[in-house]
């Protein structure tokens, strides 16, 4: 994190060039995600990035965030309380590393929205616990087949574990997969149904020309 | 990782940022000077009003993000732009910001290019079905995939389609271009048909209309396996299905395989007690679903049961049973509906707090009716809500059902006894609230209809909650959640009501985004809206805005929609708003019916005669002037009426002077000019002129107005209006002589009038043309006087009221409710008497004779009778002896008094009967007005509910004919054809 924090405040493009600040990457049923909510949500370590992915991952993870939220408030589920939002904010500062004001200024993210920020996390948190169930119910038979495919999980100091030691890591395993799987479907879904719009302009300081 | 996607959606992975290269533009804690903002769209400037003021950076300040970050929200919210650019670049000390935007370019046009092979209409309305006439641009390759999977069940496998989008400008539109391959088309070069039976036949490929040789056409394969299903189920194989799957080969032919498992041979047979042939097929609707599955078949046992319920047999059980052999399934349902029971009785026992009355009409159950037992469940649960609504809560309803020994044929008779255990009766013992920060607990109990000491109701506690819900959401808790709990004490005497609240956070209006108006002002909308910046986002604010702004007339549509970014509190309002033409042009014709007066009798006396006038319309008005919703307006009006007869020349009587021929001599010319909200006030102004000429019965009067007027509306009920006007009357082709005239109406032929008037209304009804809810009140006063330049003086009320209730019948039946009352006092004026040369006429000691006038000129005095008012008279000619002339024709009076009823019952279509009962007369005094001495008439009537209202003919009869002269009696009906509801 330090080290995004660094990049992000390091790498400035000398004052005499043309400079992008701004732009919209994406429209999510009409509501603009922006170039700076993804830099936001990448130095604030808000989205999930796997190493070497650039900007165009968390432009779809910030799509699949606003389908969720969109959910989220058609089925509202009860109010964080403000002192879990704090909770929440206060998570999000450790996590920018002391570098919270740089980052905001930079992004243009003020306090307010870090809150709302904060409060969303917890509200699709919710949603989803309460949609799709904090854990999953599976049989002797999934789990088993769980252990059978993976056994490099199960596997301590070159020997396969007995399933009967696996039991309870393999069915903890065998449902979050589960729940991942319905989530991404869901998200497919939803995906489906959305009007998402990513701007076919042309890339930052170069302007379509008419 | 196996909760990857759930930890995507979270947003809280945070494992992999530092290795991420991204460039952000370095603000210390003060960003560089902004030495110039530009705007700019394919090249050029941009300076309209709508895009600068949304732009938050401004020359002279330091550079924000978050002003810049605004900014771009607050314009990708007016859905113009696919993309905005914020930009900065060196100028002077500081930077100069570019907005660069890059507007939409929605998709106007589809074109198709290349050899199609299939008909373009054909390609095109696959398109419009699933994409619509213009789909996004965003969506071209997912319309592209749906042509290649068209092409392909069309017989082309190989069709290539490669979309494009090609943009245009000025307008900014797009064309959604379609280049086409569609290679050779296959032909069905094998037909493989198996059938699965039971007796492994395959069936002739020929049997099932796919010949081999056709070109591959999967709508068509797919139409003729329809075709051989259906005929098998025809023929009893209701579980008939049919598939097929084509293969491509290279060669250019399609392999088709077509499976028919035609099921069995499925006959449904009826045992046991006898059900009616017509409805079998309606409750075992094995042929009508082509199914013959557990669901169904259960189903239909239930449905036979309560067929057999509804009518009485209570006992009534079905079971079915399949027996399947040599390919055939049979069947068979069993009823035994046991016998019919019918009510003989019905009881209420046990209510105390209830009046007994009052729960006999909760009980739907009628002695010698057959006895259905959900009727009387309902009527249970009607009577234990009527109690819980009093704080009965636990309340528990009996139905006890005693057969009796006496029996009518085969029916058995039943008493049912509906015993109600009233239980202890709940009081409301306290409400509290929790959660509540914003609203103190005094406001949300003003919200509770309920109170400590009132019977405790389910139902308040339910609209309570509703309440307290819309007075959060209308300041802008749109998540807020309102949860009641009760607990009931002291063995369920005492209720403790408690809602926990949870407010959630405020929504406030961000900015407001107007898009749209072209002709209208800003501040036009911008009045008529209660959502302001900075100010809560009201749910009942946003709705009654776009009420208000679609009450203007202005707008052909109005939207207003809140624009999220993200889950923030602040939101952007965009109004939307549709102009709608600015002039106007209405024309229209019709025909009126009526029955008139006509000094075609003996002596000139007065006869009613139906009469046809044709009658047409012409109107032209311009709204939105200046942009402020200021309207003119001008309406003409001509009738083509008999001409009127002279019958009174020099006061000397001419008999049966009646013309007979048609002319344009009714006309109204009316133009008006309307300014809402005038000089800022809160009412409403409008300028009028009129040049009217009207037949009455006794006269004919040409009149000249004009007239001011301001209204305001005082709530969604009440208006108040007051205006001044001024006016010329001229009456001529009185049909009674000098003798018979009033005598203003001789000294006064031609009268000018100034007067003031006010008036209240309280207008409820739910339909202004065509009422079936509500009141209409009107109070309407005048005041005439010679000192604001009137020739007379009077003062004048009119009351008038109407109500309108529904009745709760099957058809559309409205009971219509009418009074009107009127009263009017002349002021006394002297008036010298003149000779016809204009030199006064003296008395025997050579004193000018002078005559006080008292009444009211002709065009104000009351008259009555005719489709509106009494129909069994015709127009104008209802009236005492002293307001009716000697030969029959109506003088009018001071004094009105007018009473309708009605019942309106729609029929069939549009068209619907009345009959009604009216009453009323016109007295020459108000102080004459006499109840006792009302005219009645009673009648029928048809309407048609046309497009533009109803359209209407009604008979009214007189309930108690005169003799108008000796041995002649009056007239006994009076048919009238007119537009529009009586009253």
């Amino acid at each position: 994190m330090c080290l995004v924090v660094a990049t992000v405040i390091g790498c400035v493009p000398p004052l005499s060039a043309q400079q992008l600040l701004d732009r919209v990457v994406a429209r999510v049923n009409g509501i603009a995600i922006t170039l700076s909510d993804v830099k936001a949500v990448l130095a604030l370590g808000l989205v999930d990035v796997p190493a070497g992915a650039g900007e165009e991952v968390a432009v779809e993870r910030l799509i699949d965030r606003q389908l969720v939220l969109a959910e989220v408030a058609r089925f509202a589920p009860p109010e964080p309380s403000p002192a879990a939002v704090a909770r929440e904010v206060a998570a999000i500062t450790e996590r920018s590393g002391g570098r919270l004001a740089a980052i905001m200024e930079a992004t243009g993210l003020d306090e307010g929205r870090l809150r709302d920020i904060a409060r969303d996390n917890l509200r699709i948190a919710t949603y989803l616990d309460q949609r799709f169930g904090p854990t999953v119910q599976l049989t002797e038979e999934e789990v088993l087949q769980y252990y059978r495919m993976h056994p490099e999980e199960f596997t301590r100091d070159g020997r396969l574990m007995p399933f009967v030691d696996a039991d309870e890591l393999a069915r903890e395993r065998a449902g979050a997969e589960r729940r991942a799987a319905t989530i991404a479907q869901w998200m497919r879904d939803l995906r489906g149904r959305a009007d998402i719009v990513k701007p076919r302009t042309p890339p930052r300081g170069a302007p379509r020309a008419y | 990782m196996p909760e990857i996607t759930a930890r995507r959606v979270l947003g809280i992975g945070h494992w992999a940022l530092c290795i991420l290269h991204f460039s952000l533009p370095a603000f210390a804690q003060t960003g560089p000077l902004i030495t110039d903002v530009r705007i700019e769209q394919e090249g050029r400037p941009v300076d309209e009003r709508l895009i600068t003021r949304l732009i938050e950076t401004t020359p002279g300040e330091r550079l924000s993000m978050q002003e810049v970050r605004e900014t771009l929200l607050h314009l990708t919210s007016l859905n113009r732009f696919e993309d905005v650019q914020v930009l900065q670049e060196p100028a002077g000390d500081g930077v100069r910001l570019r907005y660069v935007l890059f507007p939409l370019h929605p998709v106007d046009r589809v074109e198709f290019r290349g050899a199609l092979g299939l008909p373009e209409r054909e390609i095109r309305r696959v398109i419009t079905e699933r994409f619509g006439a213009a789909p996004p641009p965003g969506r071209a390759d997912e319309v592209a995939e749906a042509l290649r999977a068209l092409y392909r069940d069309r017989g082309y496998p190989a069709a290539r389609v490669t979309p494009s989008v090609e943009e245009t400008h000025a307008p900014d539109r797009a064309t959604m271009v379609f280049d086409v391959t569609a290679g050779g088309r296959a032909a069905i070069g094998r037909l493989e048909v198996d059938e699965i039976d039971g007796r492994d036949r395959r069936v002739p490929a020929g049997d099932i209309g796919i010949r081999a040789g056709d070109p591959y056409d999967n709508a068509a394969i797919l139409a003729a396996l329809d075709r051989y299903t259906a005929a098998l189920r025809a023929r009893g194989f209701y579980e008939a299905r049919a598939v097929h799957t084509p293969t491509f080969e290279p060669g250019g032919t399609a392999t088709v395989r077509v499976t028919i498992d035609r099921g069995p041979l499925v006959m449904v047979a009826f045992a046991g007690d006898p059900l009616p042939e017509a409805d079998r097929d309606r409750l075992v609707p094995v042929r009508a679903e082509g199914s013959a599955d557990e669901d169904l078949l259960e189903d239909a046992t239930f449905a036979i049961e309560a067929y057999l319920q509804a009518r009485g047999y209570r006992d009534a059980a079905a079971e079915y049973a399949r027996d399947e052999r040599e390919g055939t399934l049979t069947i068979t349902f069993m009823i035994s509906r046991g016998p019919r029971y019918v009510v003989n009785s019905v009881a209420i026992a046990g209510n105390a707090s209830v009046p007994l009355p009052d729960l006999e009409r909760l009980v739907q159950i009628d002695r010698g009716q057959p006895y259905i037992q959900t009727a009387a469940a309902a009527a249970a649960t009607a009577i234990r809500d009527t109690y819980r609504a009093l704080g009965f809560t636990r309340t528990t309803v009996q139905i006890a059902v005693t057969e009796l020994g006496a029996s009518e044929g085969a029916d058995r008779l039943l008493a049912v006894r509906f015993n109600i255990a009233e239980g202890p009766r709940t009081l409301v013992s306290s409400i509290a609230f929790a959660g509540n920060d914003v609203l103190p607990d005094a406001q949300l109990h003003a919200l509770v209809a309920t109170a400590p000491g009132r019977p405790y109701s389910e139902i308040d506690v339910a609209a309570a909650r509703d309440r307290i819900d819309l007075e959060y959401r209308n300041r802008g808790y749109e998540s807020v959640a309102v949860e009641p709990a009760v607990s009931l004490a002291e063995n369920g005497t005492r209720a403790d009501i408690r809602f926990a609240i949870s407010e959630g956070l405020q929504v406030l209006v961000d900015d407001v985004i107007i898009v749209g108006n072209e002709r209208t002002s800003t501040e036009t909308i911008e009045r008529e809206l209660l959502l302001r910046p900075g100010q809560p986002l009201g749910l009942s604010a946003r709705i009654e805005s776009q009420q208000r702004l679609a009450a203007l007339g202005l707008f052909r549509r109005v939207a207003i929609e809140e624009l999220r970014q993200g889950g923030g509190p602040r939101r952007d309002v965009l109004v939307q708003v549709e102009e709608a033409p600015p002039t106007t042009i209405d024309y229209g014709g019709g025909v009126e019916g009526g029955t008139r007066l006509r000094p075609t009798g003996e002596s000139g006396q007065a006869e009613e005669r139906f009469e046809l006038a044709p009658r047409g319309f012409f109107q032209i008005g311009r709204r939105n002037l200046g942009g402020k919703n200021r309207a003119v307006n001008l309406f003409t009006r001509v009738s083509l009426r008999a001409r009127d007869t002279v019958v009174s020349d020099g006061g000397v009587r001419v008999d049966r002077a009646f013309e007979g021929s048609y002319g344009l001599n009714e006309y109204r010319v009316l133009t008006t000019y309307r300014e809402p909200r005038a000089f800022d006030g809160p009412a409403d102004m409008m300028l009028t002129g009129i040049l009217d000429q009207a037949i009455r019965s006794s006269f004919n009067f040409i009149t000249r107005e004009a007239r001011a007027e301001a209204g305001l509306r005082l709530g969604a009920r009440y208006s108040v209006a007051g205006r001044y006007s001024y006016e010329h009357t001229r009456l001529f082709n009185e049909r009674f002589t000098d003798a018979e005239k009033p005598l203003i109406d001789r000294v006064f032929p031609q009268v000018r009038l100034s007067k003031f008037s006010g008036t209240l209304i309280r207008d409820s009804r739910n339909d202004v043309i065509d009422a079936d809810r509500g009141t209409f009140l009107i109070a309407d006063t005048e005041l005439a006087a010679r000192v604001v330049g009137s020739e007379v003086g009077f003062v004048k009320t009119f009351l008038q009221g109407f109500t309108y209730h529904r009745l709760p019948t099957a058809r559309r039946t409205v009971l219509a409710l009418g009074a009107r009352l009127g009263a009017a006092h002349g002021l006394r004026r002297p008036v010298p008497r003149v000779a016809p040369d204009g030199r006064p006429i003296l008395d025997d000691e050579e004193r000018p004779i002078v005559d006080v006038v008292q009444d009211l000129p002709a065009s104000e005095r009351f008259f009555a009778g005719g489709d509106t008012t009494v129909r069994g008279f015709s127009l104008d000619r209802l009236g005492t002896d002293a307001t009716i002339s000697p030969t029959g024709f109506p003088t009018g009076g001071n004094g009105l008094v007018v009473l309708n009823g009605e019942l309106r019952v729609a029929l069939f279509g549009g068209l619907g009967a009345v009959g009604f009962l009216d009453a009323g007369n016109v007295f020459l005094r108000a102080t004459d007005l006499d109840f006792g001495k009302l005219r009645a008439a009673a009648g029928f009537g048809f309407f048609y509910r046309s497009p533009i209202g109803p359209i209407r003919l009604d008979l009214g009869f007189k309930l108690d004919r005169r003799e108008l002269s000796p041995g002649r009696l009056e007239r006994r009906s009076v048919l009238h054809i007119s537009f529009g509801q009586a009253f």
